[in-house]
């Protein structure tokens, strides 16, 4: 392993020597390598297979882009070579590969290539049978177009998610970025500088004659304190208002900036010639990355393909690492290298005029062929010109237009807050770039009101010799690829013209140009030109495709950050658990299920249901939704939400809530208790309550009524003594309010004290049974709860859990909104017309109600039970769907077995001309059995409420 | 007797509060008394209150709308006051029994709250005693820059509900700063 | 993220915020015909331009007007229910 000595290698400490594993071959690097170029210095320079024809593939761009470079990991897939650092005892696999890297099985593919035109997909694999596709060819190419592999076993890793603020966010810390954010920082801006590579300066660290700039840079970049230099980060994307994604590792920063400076640069360009993807040929940006930052000589003897002042320079970086240089070549007619083509010629390099038109070698590059002569040489460096970095820009607003003079694209962007500068603006030289940053600094503090001047716009006397526009025709036998991520030749896109496509966004979805994962960065331009020319149309018109978040792939580890679910507790979270509750999660609440070991479940909730039926359950009904509804118009504006009358209500009482929305659904239940004239309490599910809260303010921001509406569910606990003897559990509470039957009737409402407790006491229930609520403030709700399990110690009282509840409330016929309502449920439907007045000029939902009342009833939620035993399946479950003639005319709602009752018991909704009790209705269960029932009323229990009104 | 959710049998007792990078008091149990609705700021004016603008706070008077007021300090002698009353005196917001109030602080105050809260909370972006509503911790909450027993940071409120939630959310968010 | 300015708690990012939809003329229910009140519930009108929304900030419960252009998506600016009468 021979390097170059310093001060090429600036990345690698060559006192830590570093071994890893690729393709099981042991390999040493230095700390501070890549895999890319750790393999290179070892001379190993090819990293992969092909996506379609498995041809050999090595770096291109060192830029951590292109497919090619793409390796497994043990558990990460797709890392890239040309990016990822080594460590030591690393297992690095090459990907796309059947068999070895070295002997591809699939390597004859490469010979199929002309059975494989683009569209080839969609036109091959359609048959023979209808279901072909998924069956068979989608498996068969998945494995054999198949990335990396997911290791499903990784071990879990914390990522996590912060929120970043500056005055201004500098993207790319290359000498335009840099310079911006010094300029910016030193006139007392708080800058973030954002650079995805491990080290600032951009193509300063790797360009010739930089090292002082960077120098210079660097020590003033130091001396900033607002300024906030961010190596290995990523900004993946740009977001309205100056949001962007800064991803460094597992860390997501959601960075808000008032102001942007986009210096995110340019990306050199590949050229078109035959088998221009074989290794050995590279950019000339890659040549001098790996020489400068890795002390790797990128050949032995090479070409050169110079169209521009870097292509000079690069050739004269090869010859001080001591590479033997064939020739310089340059495609421009009447093209000259000026000074520096001179300062070649003096150290004897010969320089040519013409064009590379193919290139020769089976798993490396062995000669080129120019001006039809074969010139042998194992690295050719392509210096033919760059695109500006659009993408950031592009979906910041920016448009991308075509510069004919100069043969490149041009970035024009919408107005500030958002700035671009340097090379991303066209420009080219130390001194222009670095000038068009302090230009885009001082227009960003003129905006920050800090000190700034005014700076002229830059001449760039090198821009316009950066870019070259050859002539791309498509070689006789192809292999000249376009994108080497997706195999894409210069005739496929012709092709694919001639197909009748015209427009970009068509034609990289039907030949997939510009999908892989360097989406476009280096054939956007090529293929511009392509099209334009086939189409007959300017580069300018044909443009790029869209430009969207994100910028390069992102795991969904970074995406997701710390999974944090809801969860909110009652007030007797821990005394449920004391009693052995098997608690469960309802929407964001936790709630007991039922009490006792999992394994008795069945039979401890039997005997929840019976204790209520016989004796006297309690059930922390905490969760329920608590609203206070308060001031002179309270009554005015419950009557405005709910579909009953309360401003007659007398205090003390209590009355149903039912809530419909505009359309005449109905959308939430509850109940108020009338506390003052002022002031109501009202209940709402669970569930519903945020959304209740938010739409009472809603209305009352328009209708303006005196009224103040506060959530009080956190603040107020509640619990339920039900069953026959219930009233025995209230009336040995330490109390002043009088519980007894001539004292409290049914639906009445109270304040008093429990215990020293301040509580709400209502008589309502969903049992059926007699039921006293009590409510009160939830510092106090354990006191309170163990004041009524000692006032229940004497009829052996027993608290009960959430699934007891919802039979206990089917027995009784009681709906649950959202369960056995959906989007369409009027209050006729669950036959409620008595909740519904007639008399009130107004309420939300009325003008509906009334229409839908005169189409008529479509359908309607009615009772039905089966006689099958517990565990039979012939009994139709939860969303069974109600037959009539055959045709589905509604569905079950809520279906459980009764233990009070022992059968099973559901609600439906029926159609509308088969509610009447006793009509018999057809149901189809789960396992397909038809089965027929007569139609019940909702209470399957007591349907005279002889129990509930005692 | 008063129980909260970090008072022994409360429904988060089992939750410890972080006291590391970060420091997590739990100041549930503090006197506070909040008013809501139409005659609020004009009652507490008349008690000599001061009424601070929205979204400030002066001498213990936290003001969180037009009519949204709550004190943090003598609140039981106003709660008193207020209940004796004759209307027109705005309504009870029940902040004692619908909030939970914890502090924050530590060496990593403003590493843990640049994840946990949307707002910059820097020391130049949000003075002492401002107050922001907005979300902390996944919950919806109101943030105000506080010293407490000399120690600087925030104290927050949010659903009281939710009060294990917040504190293991929190010493999630830490936990990056606590390792390594 | 876009940033949507509340009157009374400032500049926040859009997602603490929860859209209730353009401020409609609410007919008069007891005197429109069928028709135009199923036309009122069900037909928006999804108009280019500038329009007028009401806007909830949700950790403070507090609803207020936005005028936003909806081609754009610029919000033109953003004001209580008091101040809706007088627009400039």
């Amino acid at each position: 392993m021979t390097r170059l000595p310093a001060p090429w290698g600036s990345r690698i400490n060559r006192d830590k020597p570093v071994s890893f594993r690729f393709e099981g071959t042991k390999f040493t690097g230095f700390e501070g390598d890549v895999i890319a170029s750790s393999l290179a210095a070892n001379d190993q320079w090819m990293l992969s297979r092909s996506f379609k024809y498995h041809r050999p593939r090595g770096l291109m761009s060192m830029a951590g882009s292109e497919a090619d470079t793409l390796v497994q990991l043990p558990s990460d897939p797709n890392v890239q070579a040309d990016r990822h650092q080594i460590s030591e005892g690393l297992q690095v696999t090459a990907q796309n590969v059947n068999g070895s890297l070295a002997n591809d099985r699939d390597a004859f593919m490469d010979k199929l290539g002309r059975f494989m035109p683009v569209g080839f997909y969609y036109r091959t694999f359609m048959g023979p049978t209808r279901n072909a596709w998924l069956k068979f060819w989608e498996p068969l190419i998945r494995k054999k177009a198949g990335l990396g592999v997911l290791n499903t076993d990784a071990t879990h890793q914390d990522y996590e998610k912060a929120n970043l603020f500056c005055d201004l966010l500098v993207v790319g810390g290359g000498a335009a970025g840099l310079t911006a954010a010094i300029e910016a920082a030193e006139a007392g801006a708080d800058v973030i500088l954002a650079e995805m590579e491990p080290d600032i300066g951009g193509a300063l660290t790797y360009r010739r004659d930089s090292s002082d700039l960077l120098d210079d840079l660097r020590t003033r970049a130091t001396a900033c304190p607002t300024l906030r230099i961010m190596t290995d980060t990523l900004v993946n994307g740009w977001y309205e208002d100056n949001w962007l994604p800064l991803i460094r590792g597992n860390k997501l920063f959601k960075t808000r900036a008032v102001e942007v400076i986009l210096a995110t640069g340019a990306i050199e360009q590949p050229a078109t010639f035959r088998n221009n993807d074989l290794p050995g040929i590279m950019l000339g940006s890659a040549a001098q990355r790996l020489m400068r930052h890795y002390g790797v000589k990128p050949g032995n003897r090479a070409v050169v393909l110079a169209a521009n002042p870097d292509g000079y320079r690069v050739a004269l970086d090869l010859l001080d690492a001591g590479v033997e240089l064939a020739a310089v070549v340059d495609p421009r007619a009447g093209g000259s290298g000026g000074d520096l083509a001179d300062a070649l010629r003096r150290k004897g390099v010969k320089i040519l005029t013409g064009d590379i038109t193919g290139a020769q070698g089976k798993k490396h590059l062995q000669s080129v062929t120019v001006n039809g002569q074969n010139i042998p040489c194992d690295l050719l460096v392509m210096s033919v010109g760059s695109v500006p970095m659009w993408q950031l820009p592009c979906q910041a607003g920016a448009k991308l237009s075509y510069d004919q003079d100069h043969a490149r694209f041009n970035l024009t962007l919408p107005d500030a807050p958002l700035n671009i500068a340097g090379s991303v603006n066209g420009l080219s030289s130390h001194d222009a770039v670095t000038t068009d940053a302090i230009r885009a600094a001082h227009q960003v503090l003129a905006r920050l009101d800090l000190p700034h001047r005014d700076i002229a716009g830059v001449e760039d006397t090198e821009a316009a010799f950066a870019n070259f526009e050859p002539t791309i025709t498509a070689h006789p036998k192809g292999k000249d690829f376009i994108d080497r991520d997706e195999d894409i030749q210069v005739k496929d896109l012709q092709n694919a013209t001639k197909e009748g496509y015209r427009e970009l966004e068509l034609i990289k979805r039907f030949t997939t140009v510009g999908m892989g994962p360097s989406q476009g960065r280096h054939s956007a331009l090529a293929t511009a030109r392509i099209v334009a020319k086939a189409t007959d149309r300017s580069i300018a018109e044909t443009g790029v495709t869209t430009a969207r978040p994100p910028f390069a792939p992102e795991t969904l580890g970074v995406l997701s950050g710390h999974h944090h679910p809801a969860e909110r507790r009652t007030a007797l979270h821990q005394e449920h658990l004391r009693l052995g509750a098997d608690m469960r999660p309802v929407g964001a609440w936790w709630r007991p299920y039922f009490y006792g070991n999992k394994i008795n479940a069945r039979r401890l909730i039997d005997e929840e249901v019976q204790a209520v039926r016989e004796n006297a359950g309690v059930l922390d009904v905490s969760t329920l939704g608590g609203l206070e509804v308060r001031g002179p118009d309270a009554g005015e504006f419950l009557n405005r939400i709910y579909t009953m009358a309360y401003k007659k209500q007398p205090v003390g009482r209590c009355r149903y809530c039912l809530m419909t929305n505009e359309m005449g659904t109905v959308i939430d239940d509850g109940v108020a208790l009338r506390l003052a004239d002022d002031l109501y309490y009202v209940t709402a599910t669970t569930g519903a309550v945020a959304r209740v809260y938010a739409d009472m303010l809603f209305w009352n921001a328009q209708w303006q009524l005196d009224v103040d509406v506060l959530n009080v569910t956190s603040a107020f606990s509640g619990f339920n003594i039900t069953g026959p003897n219930a009233r025995q559990v209230v009336e040995a509470l330490n109390s002043n309010i009088d519980f007894s039957r001539e004292g409290f009737a049914y639906l009445e409402g109270r304040e008093g004290q429990v215990a020293g407790v301040p509580v709400r006491a209502m008589r309502i229930g969903f049992t059926g049974e007699l039921s006293y609520e009590l409510h009160c403030p939830s510092s106090h709700a354990l006191t309170l709860w163990q004041a009524i399990m000692e006032a229940g110690k004497s009829v052996n009282l027993r608290p009960y859990g959430l699934e007891a509840s919802r039979i206990l409330r089917l027995e009784k016929g009681h709906i649950l909104i959202g369960q056995d309502t959906d989007a369409l449920t009027s209050p006729d439907e669950l036959g409620f017309g008595w909740a519904v007045s007639k008399t009130k000029p107004f309420f939300i939902g009325k003008r509906a109600i009334e229409m839908r009342r005169n189409k008529g009833l479509p359908r309607k939620l009615v009772g039905l039970s089966f006689d099958a035993p517990r565990d039979s399946q012939d009994v139709p479950q939860e969303s069974c769907l109600v037959l009539r003639d055959n045709v589905p005319v509604g569905h079950v709602t809520s279906s459980l077995w009764s233990p009070t009752l022992n059968k099973h018991i559901a609600l439906a909704y029926v159609h509308g001309d088969d509610s009447d009790i006793g009509t018999q209705v057809t149901l189809k269960c789960r396992n397909g059995k038809l089965l027929n029932a007569p139609v019940e009323g909702h209470a399957f229990f007591d349907p005279d409420n002889k129990r509930q009104e005692v | 007797m008063k129980t909260f959710p970090l008072s022994p049998g409360g429904a988060a007792d089992n939750v410890t509060l972080i006291d590391d990078v970060i420091t997590l008091t739990d100041l549930t149990p503090l006197p506070r008394f909040g008013l809501k609705g139409r005659g609020s700021a004009a009652w507490l004016q008349a008690q000599g209150r001061p009424l601070p603008q929205i979204n400030q706070i002066a001498s213990g008077v936290l003001r969180l709308g037009r009519e949204d007021l709550v004190v943090v300090e003598a609140a039981d002698d106003l709660r008193a006051a207020w209940h004796a009353a004759p209307a027109p005196k705005g309504y009870n917001a029940w902040r004692e029994e619908t909030w939970a109030w914890m502090h924050l602080s530590g060496q990593h105050l403003g590493d843990v709250l640049a994840k946990i809260c949307p707002v910059d909370l820097s020391p130049a972006a949000f003075k002492d005693n401002q107050i922001a509503q907005t979300r902390v911790g996944y919950l919806e909450a109101i943030i105000w820059r506080h010293t407490f027993e000399g120690r600087e940071g925030f104290s927050v409120f949010f659903d009281i509900a939710a009060t294990a939630f917040f504190a293991n959310a929190v010493t999630t968010a830490a936990r990056e700063f606590s390792e390594g | 993220m876009k940033i949507l300015t509340c009157p009374m708690n400032g500049p926040r990012n859009i997602n603490e915020f929860q859209c209730f939809g353009p401020v409609k003329n609410d007919p008069d229910p007891a005197t429109t015909s069928d028709a135009d009140w199923a036309r009122h519930l069900f037909r928006a009108d999804n108009s280019r331009g500038v329009i007028t929304e009401w806007w909830r900030h949700v950790p403070s419960n507090y609803f207020f007007l936005a005028e936003r252009n909806a081609t754009t998506n610029e919000v033109i600016r953003t004001f209580t229910p008091q101040d809706a009468e007088a627009r400039p």
